[in-house]
């Protein structure tokens, strides 16, 4: 066990390390807090989560920038790895759930994706990024194999839009559809689009799309939760 | 040597044989790190107090500092997954090549587009158009025509077609060539019932070259007289298939606006890292994509506009390095947060077209509502934009600057929330191709409080 100083100290080390992205350091200061038997939630919270707030809030204000984000965010995720091994309950934070997210098929430009993995990351969610021009056979094989709640689509182009609508007849015919929620995003996207492929959601921008993706997952998340006690 | 219309051929072999790097490595550490290091080490600082400066050594400096950046970092390739290493020779000798002017369009349209200096007295060139921004198929027309009405307009530039009749466009496909022939078609259509046969039209607005190609037709299409358009992938990346445009257009013998949007608080960092980053992005469309011209676009990542405080610092940090130290022609280009129809839709264009004095011209622009919303272009506030332009011609860039302070008063607190505006069709008489009483009265108002902030109209 630990003393007080010692554990704000150790918090404070996950903290300053997600603000400096330094993931050694972020890695390093998941060890300790779990050799002094701090509860790793409360690492999270206190220290991890706190430092990519401070983050999140100065790229809001342009005092720090998308790579300062995202080299925050790898520091974070480092040092989840690490304390996630000793959760109390094994699977807490894939519990606040799992999504996949791609620029769709035919498509380059994977900035504004990028950002929104950056702060889905900042708000501690289990995000796998799929990359840019990915087939939407792969991003549905992705989706299944890293058991996903939320399929995020992005699309610059108006020409590479429609690859999101193959991702959601894709999913309808291979009768996968009710297994997740589905965002769609990007420059030519308009709500009125995301109603006419059937997507659950439409992110207008960044910061919508990572508070449509956490509205996805408490719906989700808490109707299976439902399901689960009535079968009980 | 890379110079020359013949080097496409060495560019993909440098691509081939250059630096493995993975992507994510280029764009998110290598690049974002070496920005940082050559802000630094040049001394390139943002006075949050100034706008417009007048400060030669900072374009100098910017200048310099993005050579640096060129030739250490080289250009990434996504094709293969590796740098297009770029030699101070290749800089020098295509520097040196660049023409005092360029010719676009024909017959009465012809027009000769002249490098520009800081502070120049002669009236810029303006690429009108929708810049990029979506537009129905149903509008897509009417927006161009009553843009090729209005006569300040040197040229008119694509938009991006949402849709046809409805229907998604499938890229890389059959429908994707379809689209861009209709495009060009309309462009065409639209100088012709504008009865300005011979005006540029510059496009298109597909990305895949194929589609590109297939837009290409003198009855109809593009012609050797129109410009093309391809773009340094942001930031600092090329693929074969915006090369293989680039193939198109000089076989063709077509001039090629080229462009290379920056994002503020992207992967090029803030400001003062964005300019140089830019300059570098100019220097290497020269080189690989064969740019005959160009235009500045430094968007800001949370408001995608470029009226905000730091991109106009930008263009005109942008536009004065390009001025001093090279004969690249170039323009500033208005994404504005407003939509037509509104007073702030023209102030942000104004503040915008103040680079002027810093040597850039106009365009493409003003793009209404950042882009983001469908059909929101209309020619008046184009011909605004080209007044405010003209205005600015030979006037000092610390005037400007009080001006341009003056002017992002009036809208900056609207970022958040800015007016949407107006669809052509609600803001025009699409029969008679003329603004409404109101829209005209809107104008009329901010021309005159323009006017009494410094700019004479």
């Amino acid at each position: 066990m630990t003393g007080p100083n010692q554990k704000v100290e150790i918090i404070e080390q996950l903290r300053t390390s997600v603000i400096q992205g330094d993931s050694n350091q972020a890695e390093l200061a998941a060890n300790r807090a779990l050799e002094a038997g701090i509860d790793p939630l409360e690492a999270i919270e206190q220290g991890l989560a706190k430092g990519i707030r401070e983050v999140g809030e100065k790229f809001q204000k342009l005092d720090l920038f998308l790579t300062d984000m995202i080299i925050a965010a790898e520091a974070m995720t480092a040092a989840i790895s690490v304390l996630e091994k000793d959760l109390p309950e094994k699977g807490t934070l894939q519990k606040r759930g799992t999504v996949v997210i791609a620029t769709v098929a035919g498509d380059i430009h994977d900035i504004g994706k990028n950002i929104v993995v950056a702060l889905l990351k900042a708000n501690s969610l289990r995000v796998t990024d799929l990359g840019k021009d990915i087939p939407s056979r792969d991003l549905v094989d992705q989706a299944e194999s890293s058991h996903a709640d939320v399929i995020g689509l992005s699309a610059l182009l108006s020409t590479t839009m429609v690859a999101q609508q193959e991702v959601l007849m894709m999913l309808q015919d291979l009768r996968l559809r009710d297994k997740y929620r589905v965002i769609v995003g990007g420059a030519p996207v308009t709500e009125q689009w995301a109603k006419q492929i059937g997507a659950d959601a439409y992110g207008k921008d960044a910061n919508e799309g990572v508070v449509k993706v956490q509205e996805l997952l408490t719906e989700k998340l808490g109707r299976e939760e439902q399901n689960a006690s009535r079968k009980l | 040597m890379l110079p020359g219309s013949s080097n496409l051929l060495e560019i993909v072999e440098r691509a081939k044989t250059g630096r493995l790097v993975k992507e994510s490595e280029f764009e998110a550490k290598l690049l974002p790190n070496k920005l940082k290091e050559l802000a630094t080490k040049h001394d390139i600082k943002r006075d949050p107090e100034v706008l417009i400066p007048s400060d030669d050594g900072l374009a100098d400096s910017v200048f310099e500092a993005a050579k640096e950046l060129l030739l250490d970092l080289g250009v990434y390739c996504n094709d293969t997954g590796r740098t297009v290493k770029i030699t101070e020779e290749d800089l020098k000798e295509t520097l040196r090549n660049l023409p005092e002017s360029i010719i676009l369009g024909s017959g009465q349209e012809r027009r000769e587009l002249r490098i520009r200096t800081v502070e120049d007295k002669r009236p810029p060139a303006f690429v009108g158009g929708i810049g990029g921004g979506i537009c129905s198929s149903q509008n897509y027309l009417n927006i161009l025509i009553s843009i090729a009405m209005e006569p300040a307009v040197d040229s008119i530039c694509c938009g991006s077609l949402s849709e046809i009749d409805g229907k998604p466009i499938v890229g890389r496909s059959p429908i994707e060539m379809h689209a861009a022939q209709l495009e060009a078609d309309w462009m065409r259509q639209a100088a012709n019932r504008a009865g300005r046969p011979g005006l540029c039209l510059i496009g298109s607005g597909f990305e895949w070259a194929a589609a590109d190609h297939a837009s290409f037709n003198p009855d109809w299409g593009f012609r050797s007289t129109d410009a093309g358009c391809p773009c340094m992938i942001y930031p600092m990346k090329i693929d074969f298939n915006m090369l293989a445009k680039v193939k198109h257009y000089l076989d063709h013998k077509m001039p090629i606006h080229a462009y290379s949007d920056q994002l503020i608080g992207g992967f090029t960092r803030g400001a003062e890292e964005n300019v140089i980053s830019s300059m570098a992005h100019h220097l290497a469309n020269v080189i690989l994509n064969h740019a005959t011209y160009q235009h500045v676009n430094c968007q800001h990542i949370h408001y995608n506009n470029t009226s905000n405080r730091l991109s106009i610092w930008c263009h005109n940090v942008v536009g004065q390095a390009i001025a001093r130290n090279t004969r690249i022609i170039t323009t500033s280009e208005c994404f504005a947060s407003a939509g037509p129809c509104t007073e702030m839709i023209l102030y942000e264009g104004a503040a915008v077209a103040l680079s002027v004095v810093s040597g850039t011209g106009l365009g493409p622009g003003i793009c209404g509502r950042a882009t983001k919303e469908t059909d929101k272009f209309t020619g008046l506030e184009e011909r605004f934009f080209a007044k405010a332009g003209h205005a600015c011609a030979g006037m000092k860039r610390e005037d400007a600057n009080d001006i341009a302070n003056q002017l992002v008063k009036k809208y900056e607190h609207m970022f958040d929330n800015p007016p949407p505006g107006k669809t052509l069709n609600e803001c025009y008489d699409t029969e008679t191709m003329k603004p409404t009483r109101e829209w005209l009265a809107i104008y009329g108002k901010v021309m005159k409080d323009i006017g009494e902030l410094g700019l004479k109209l």
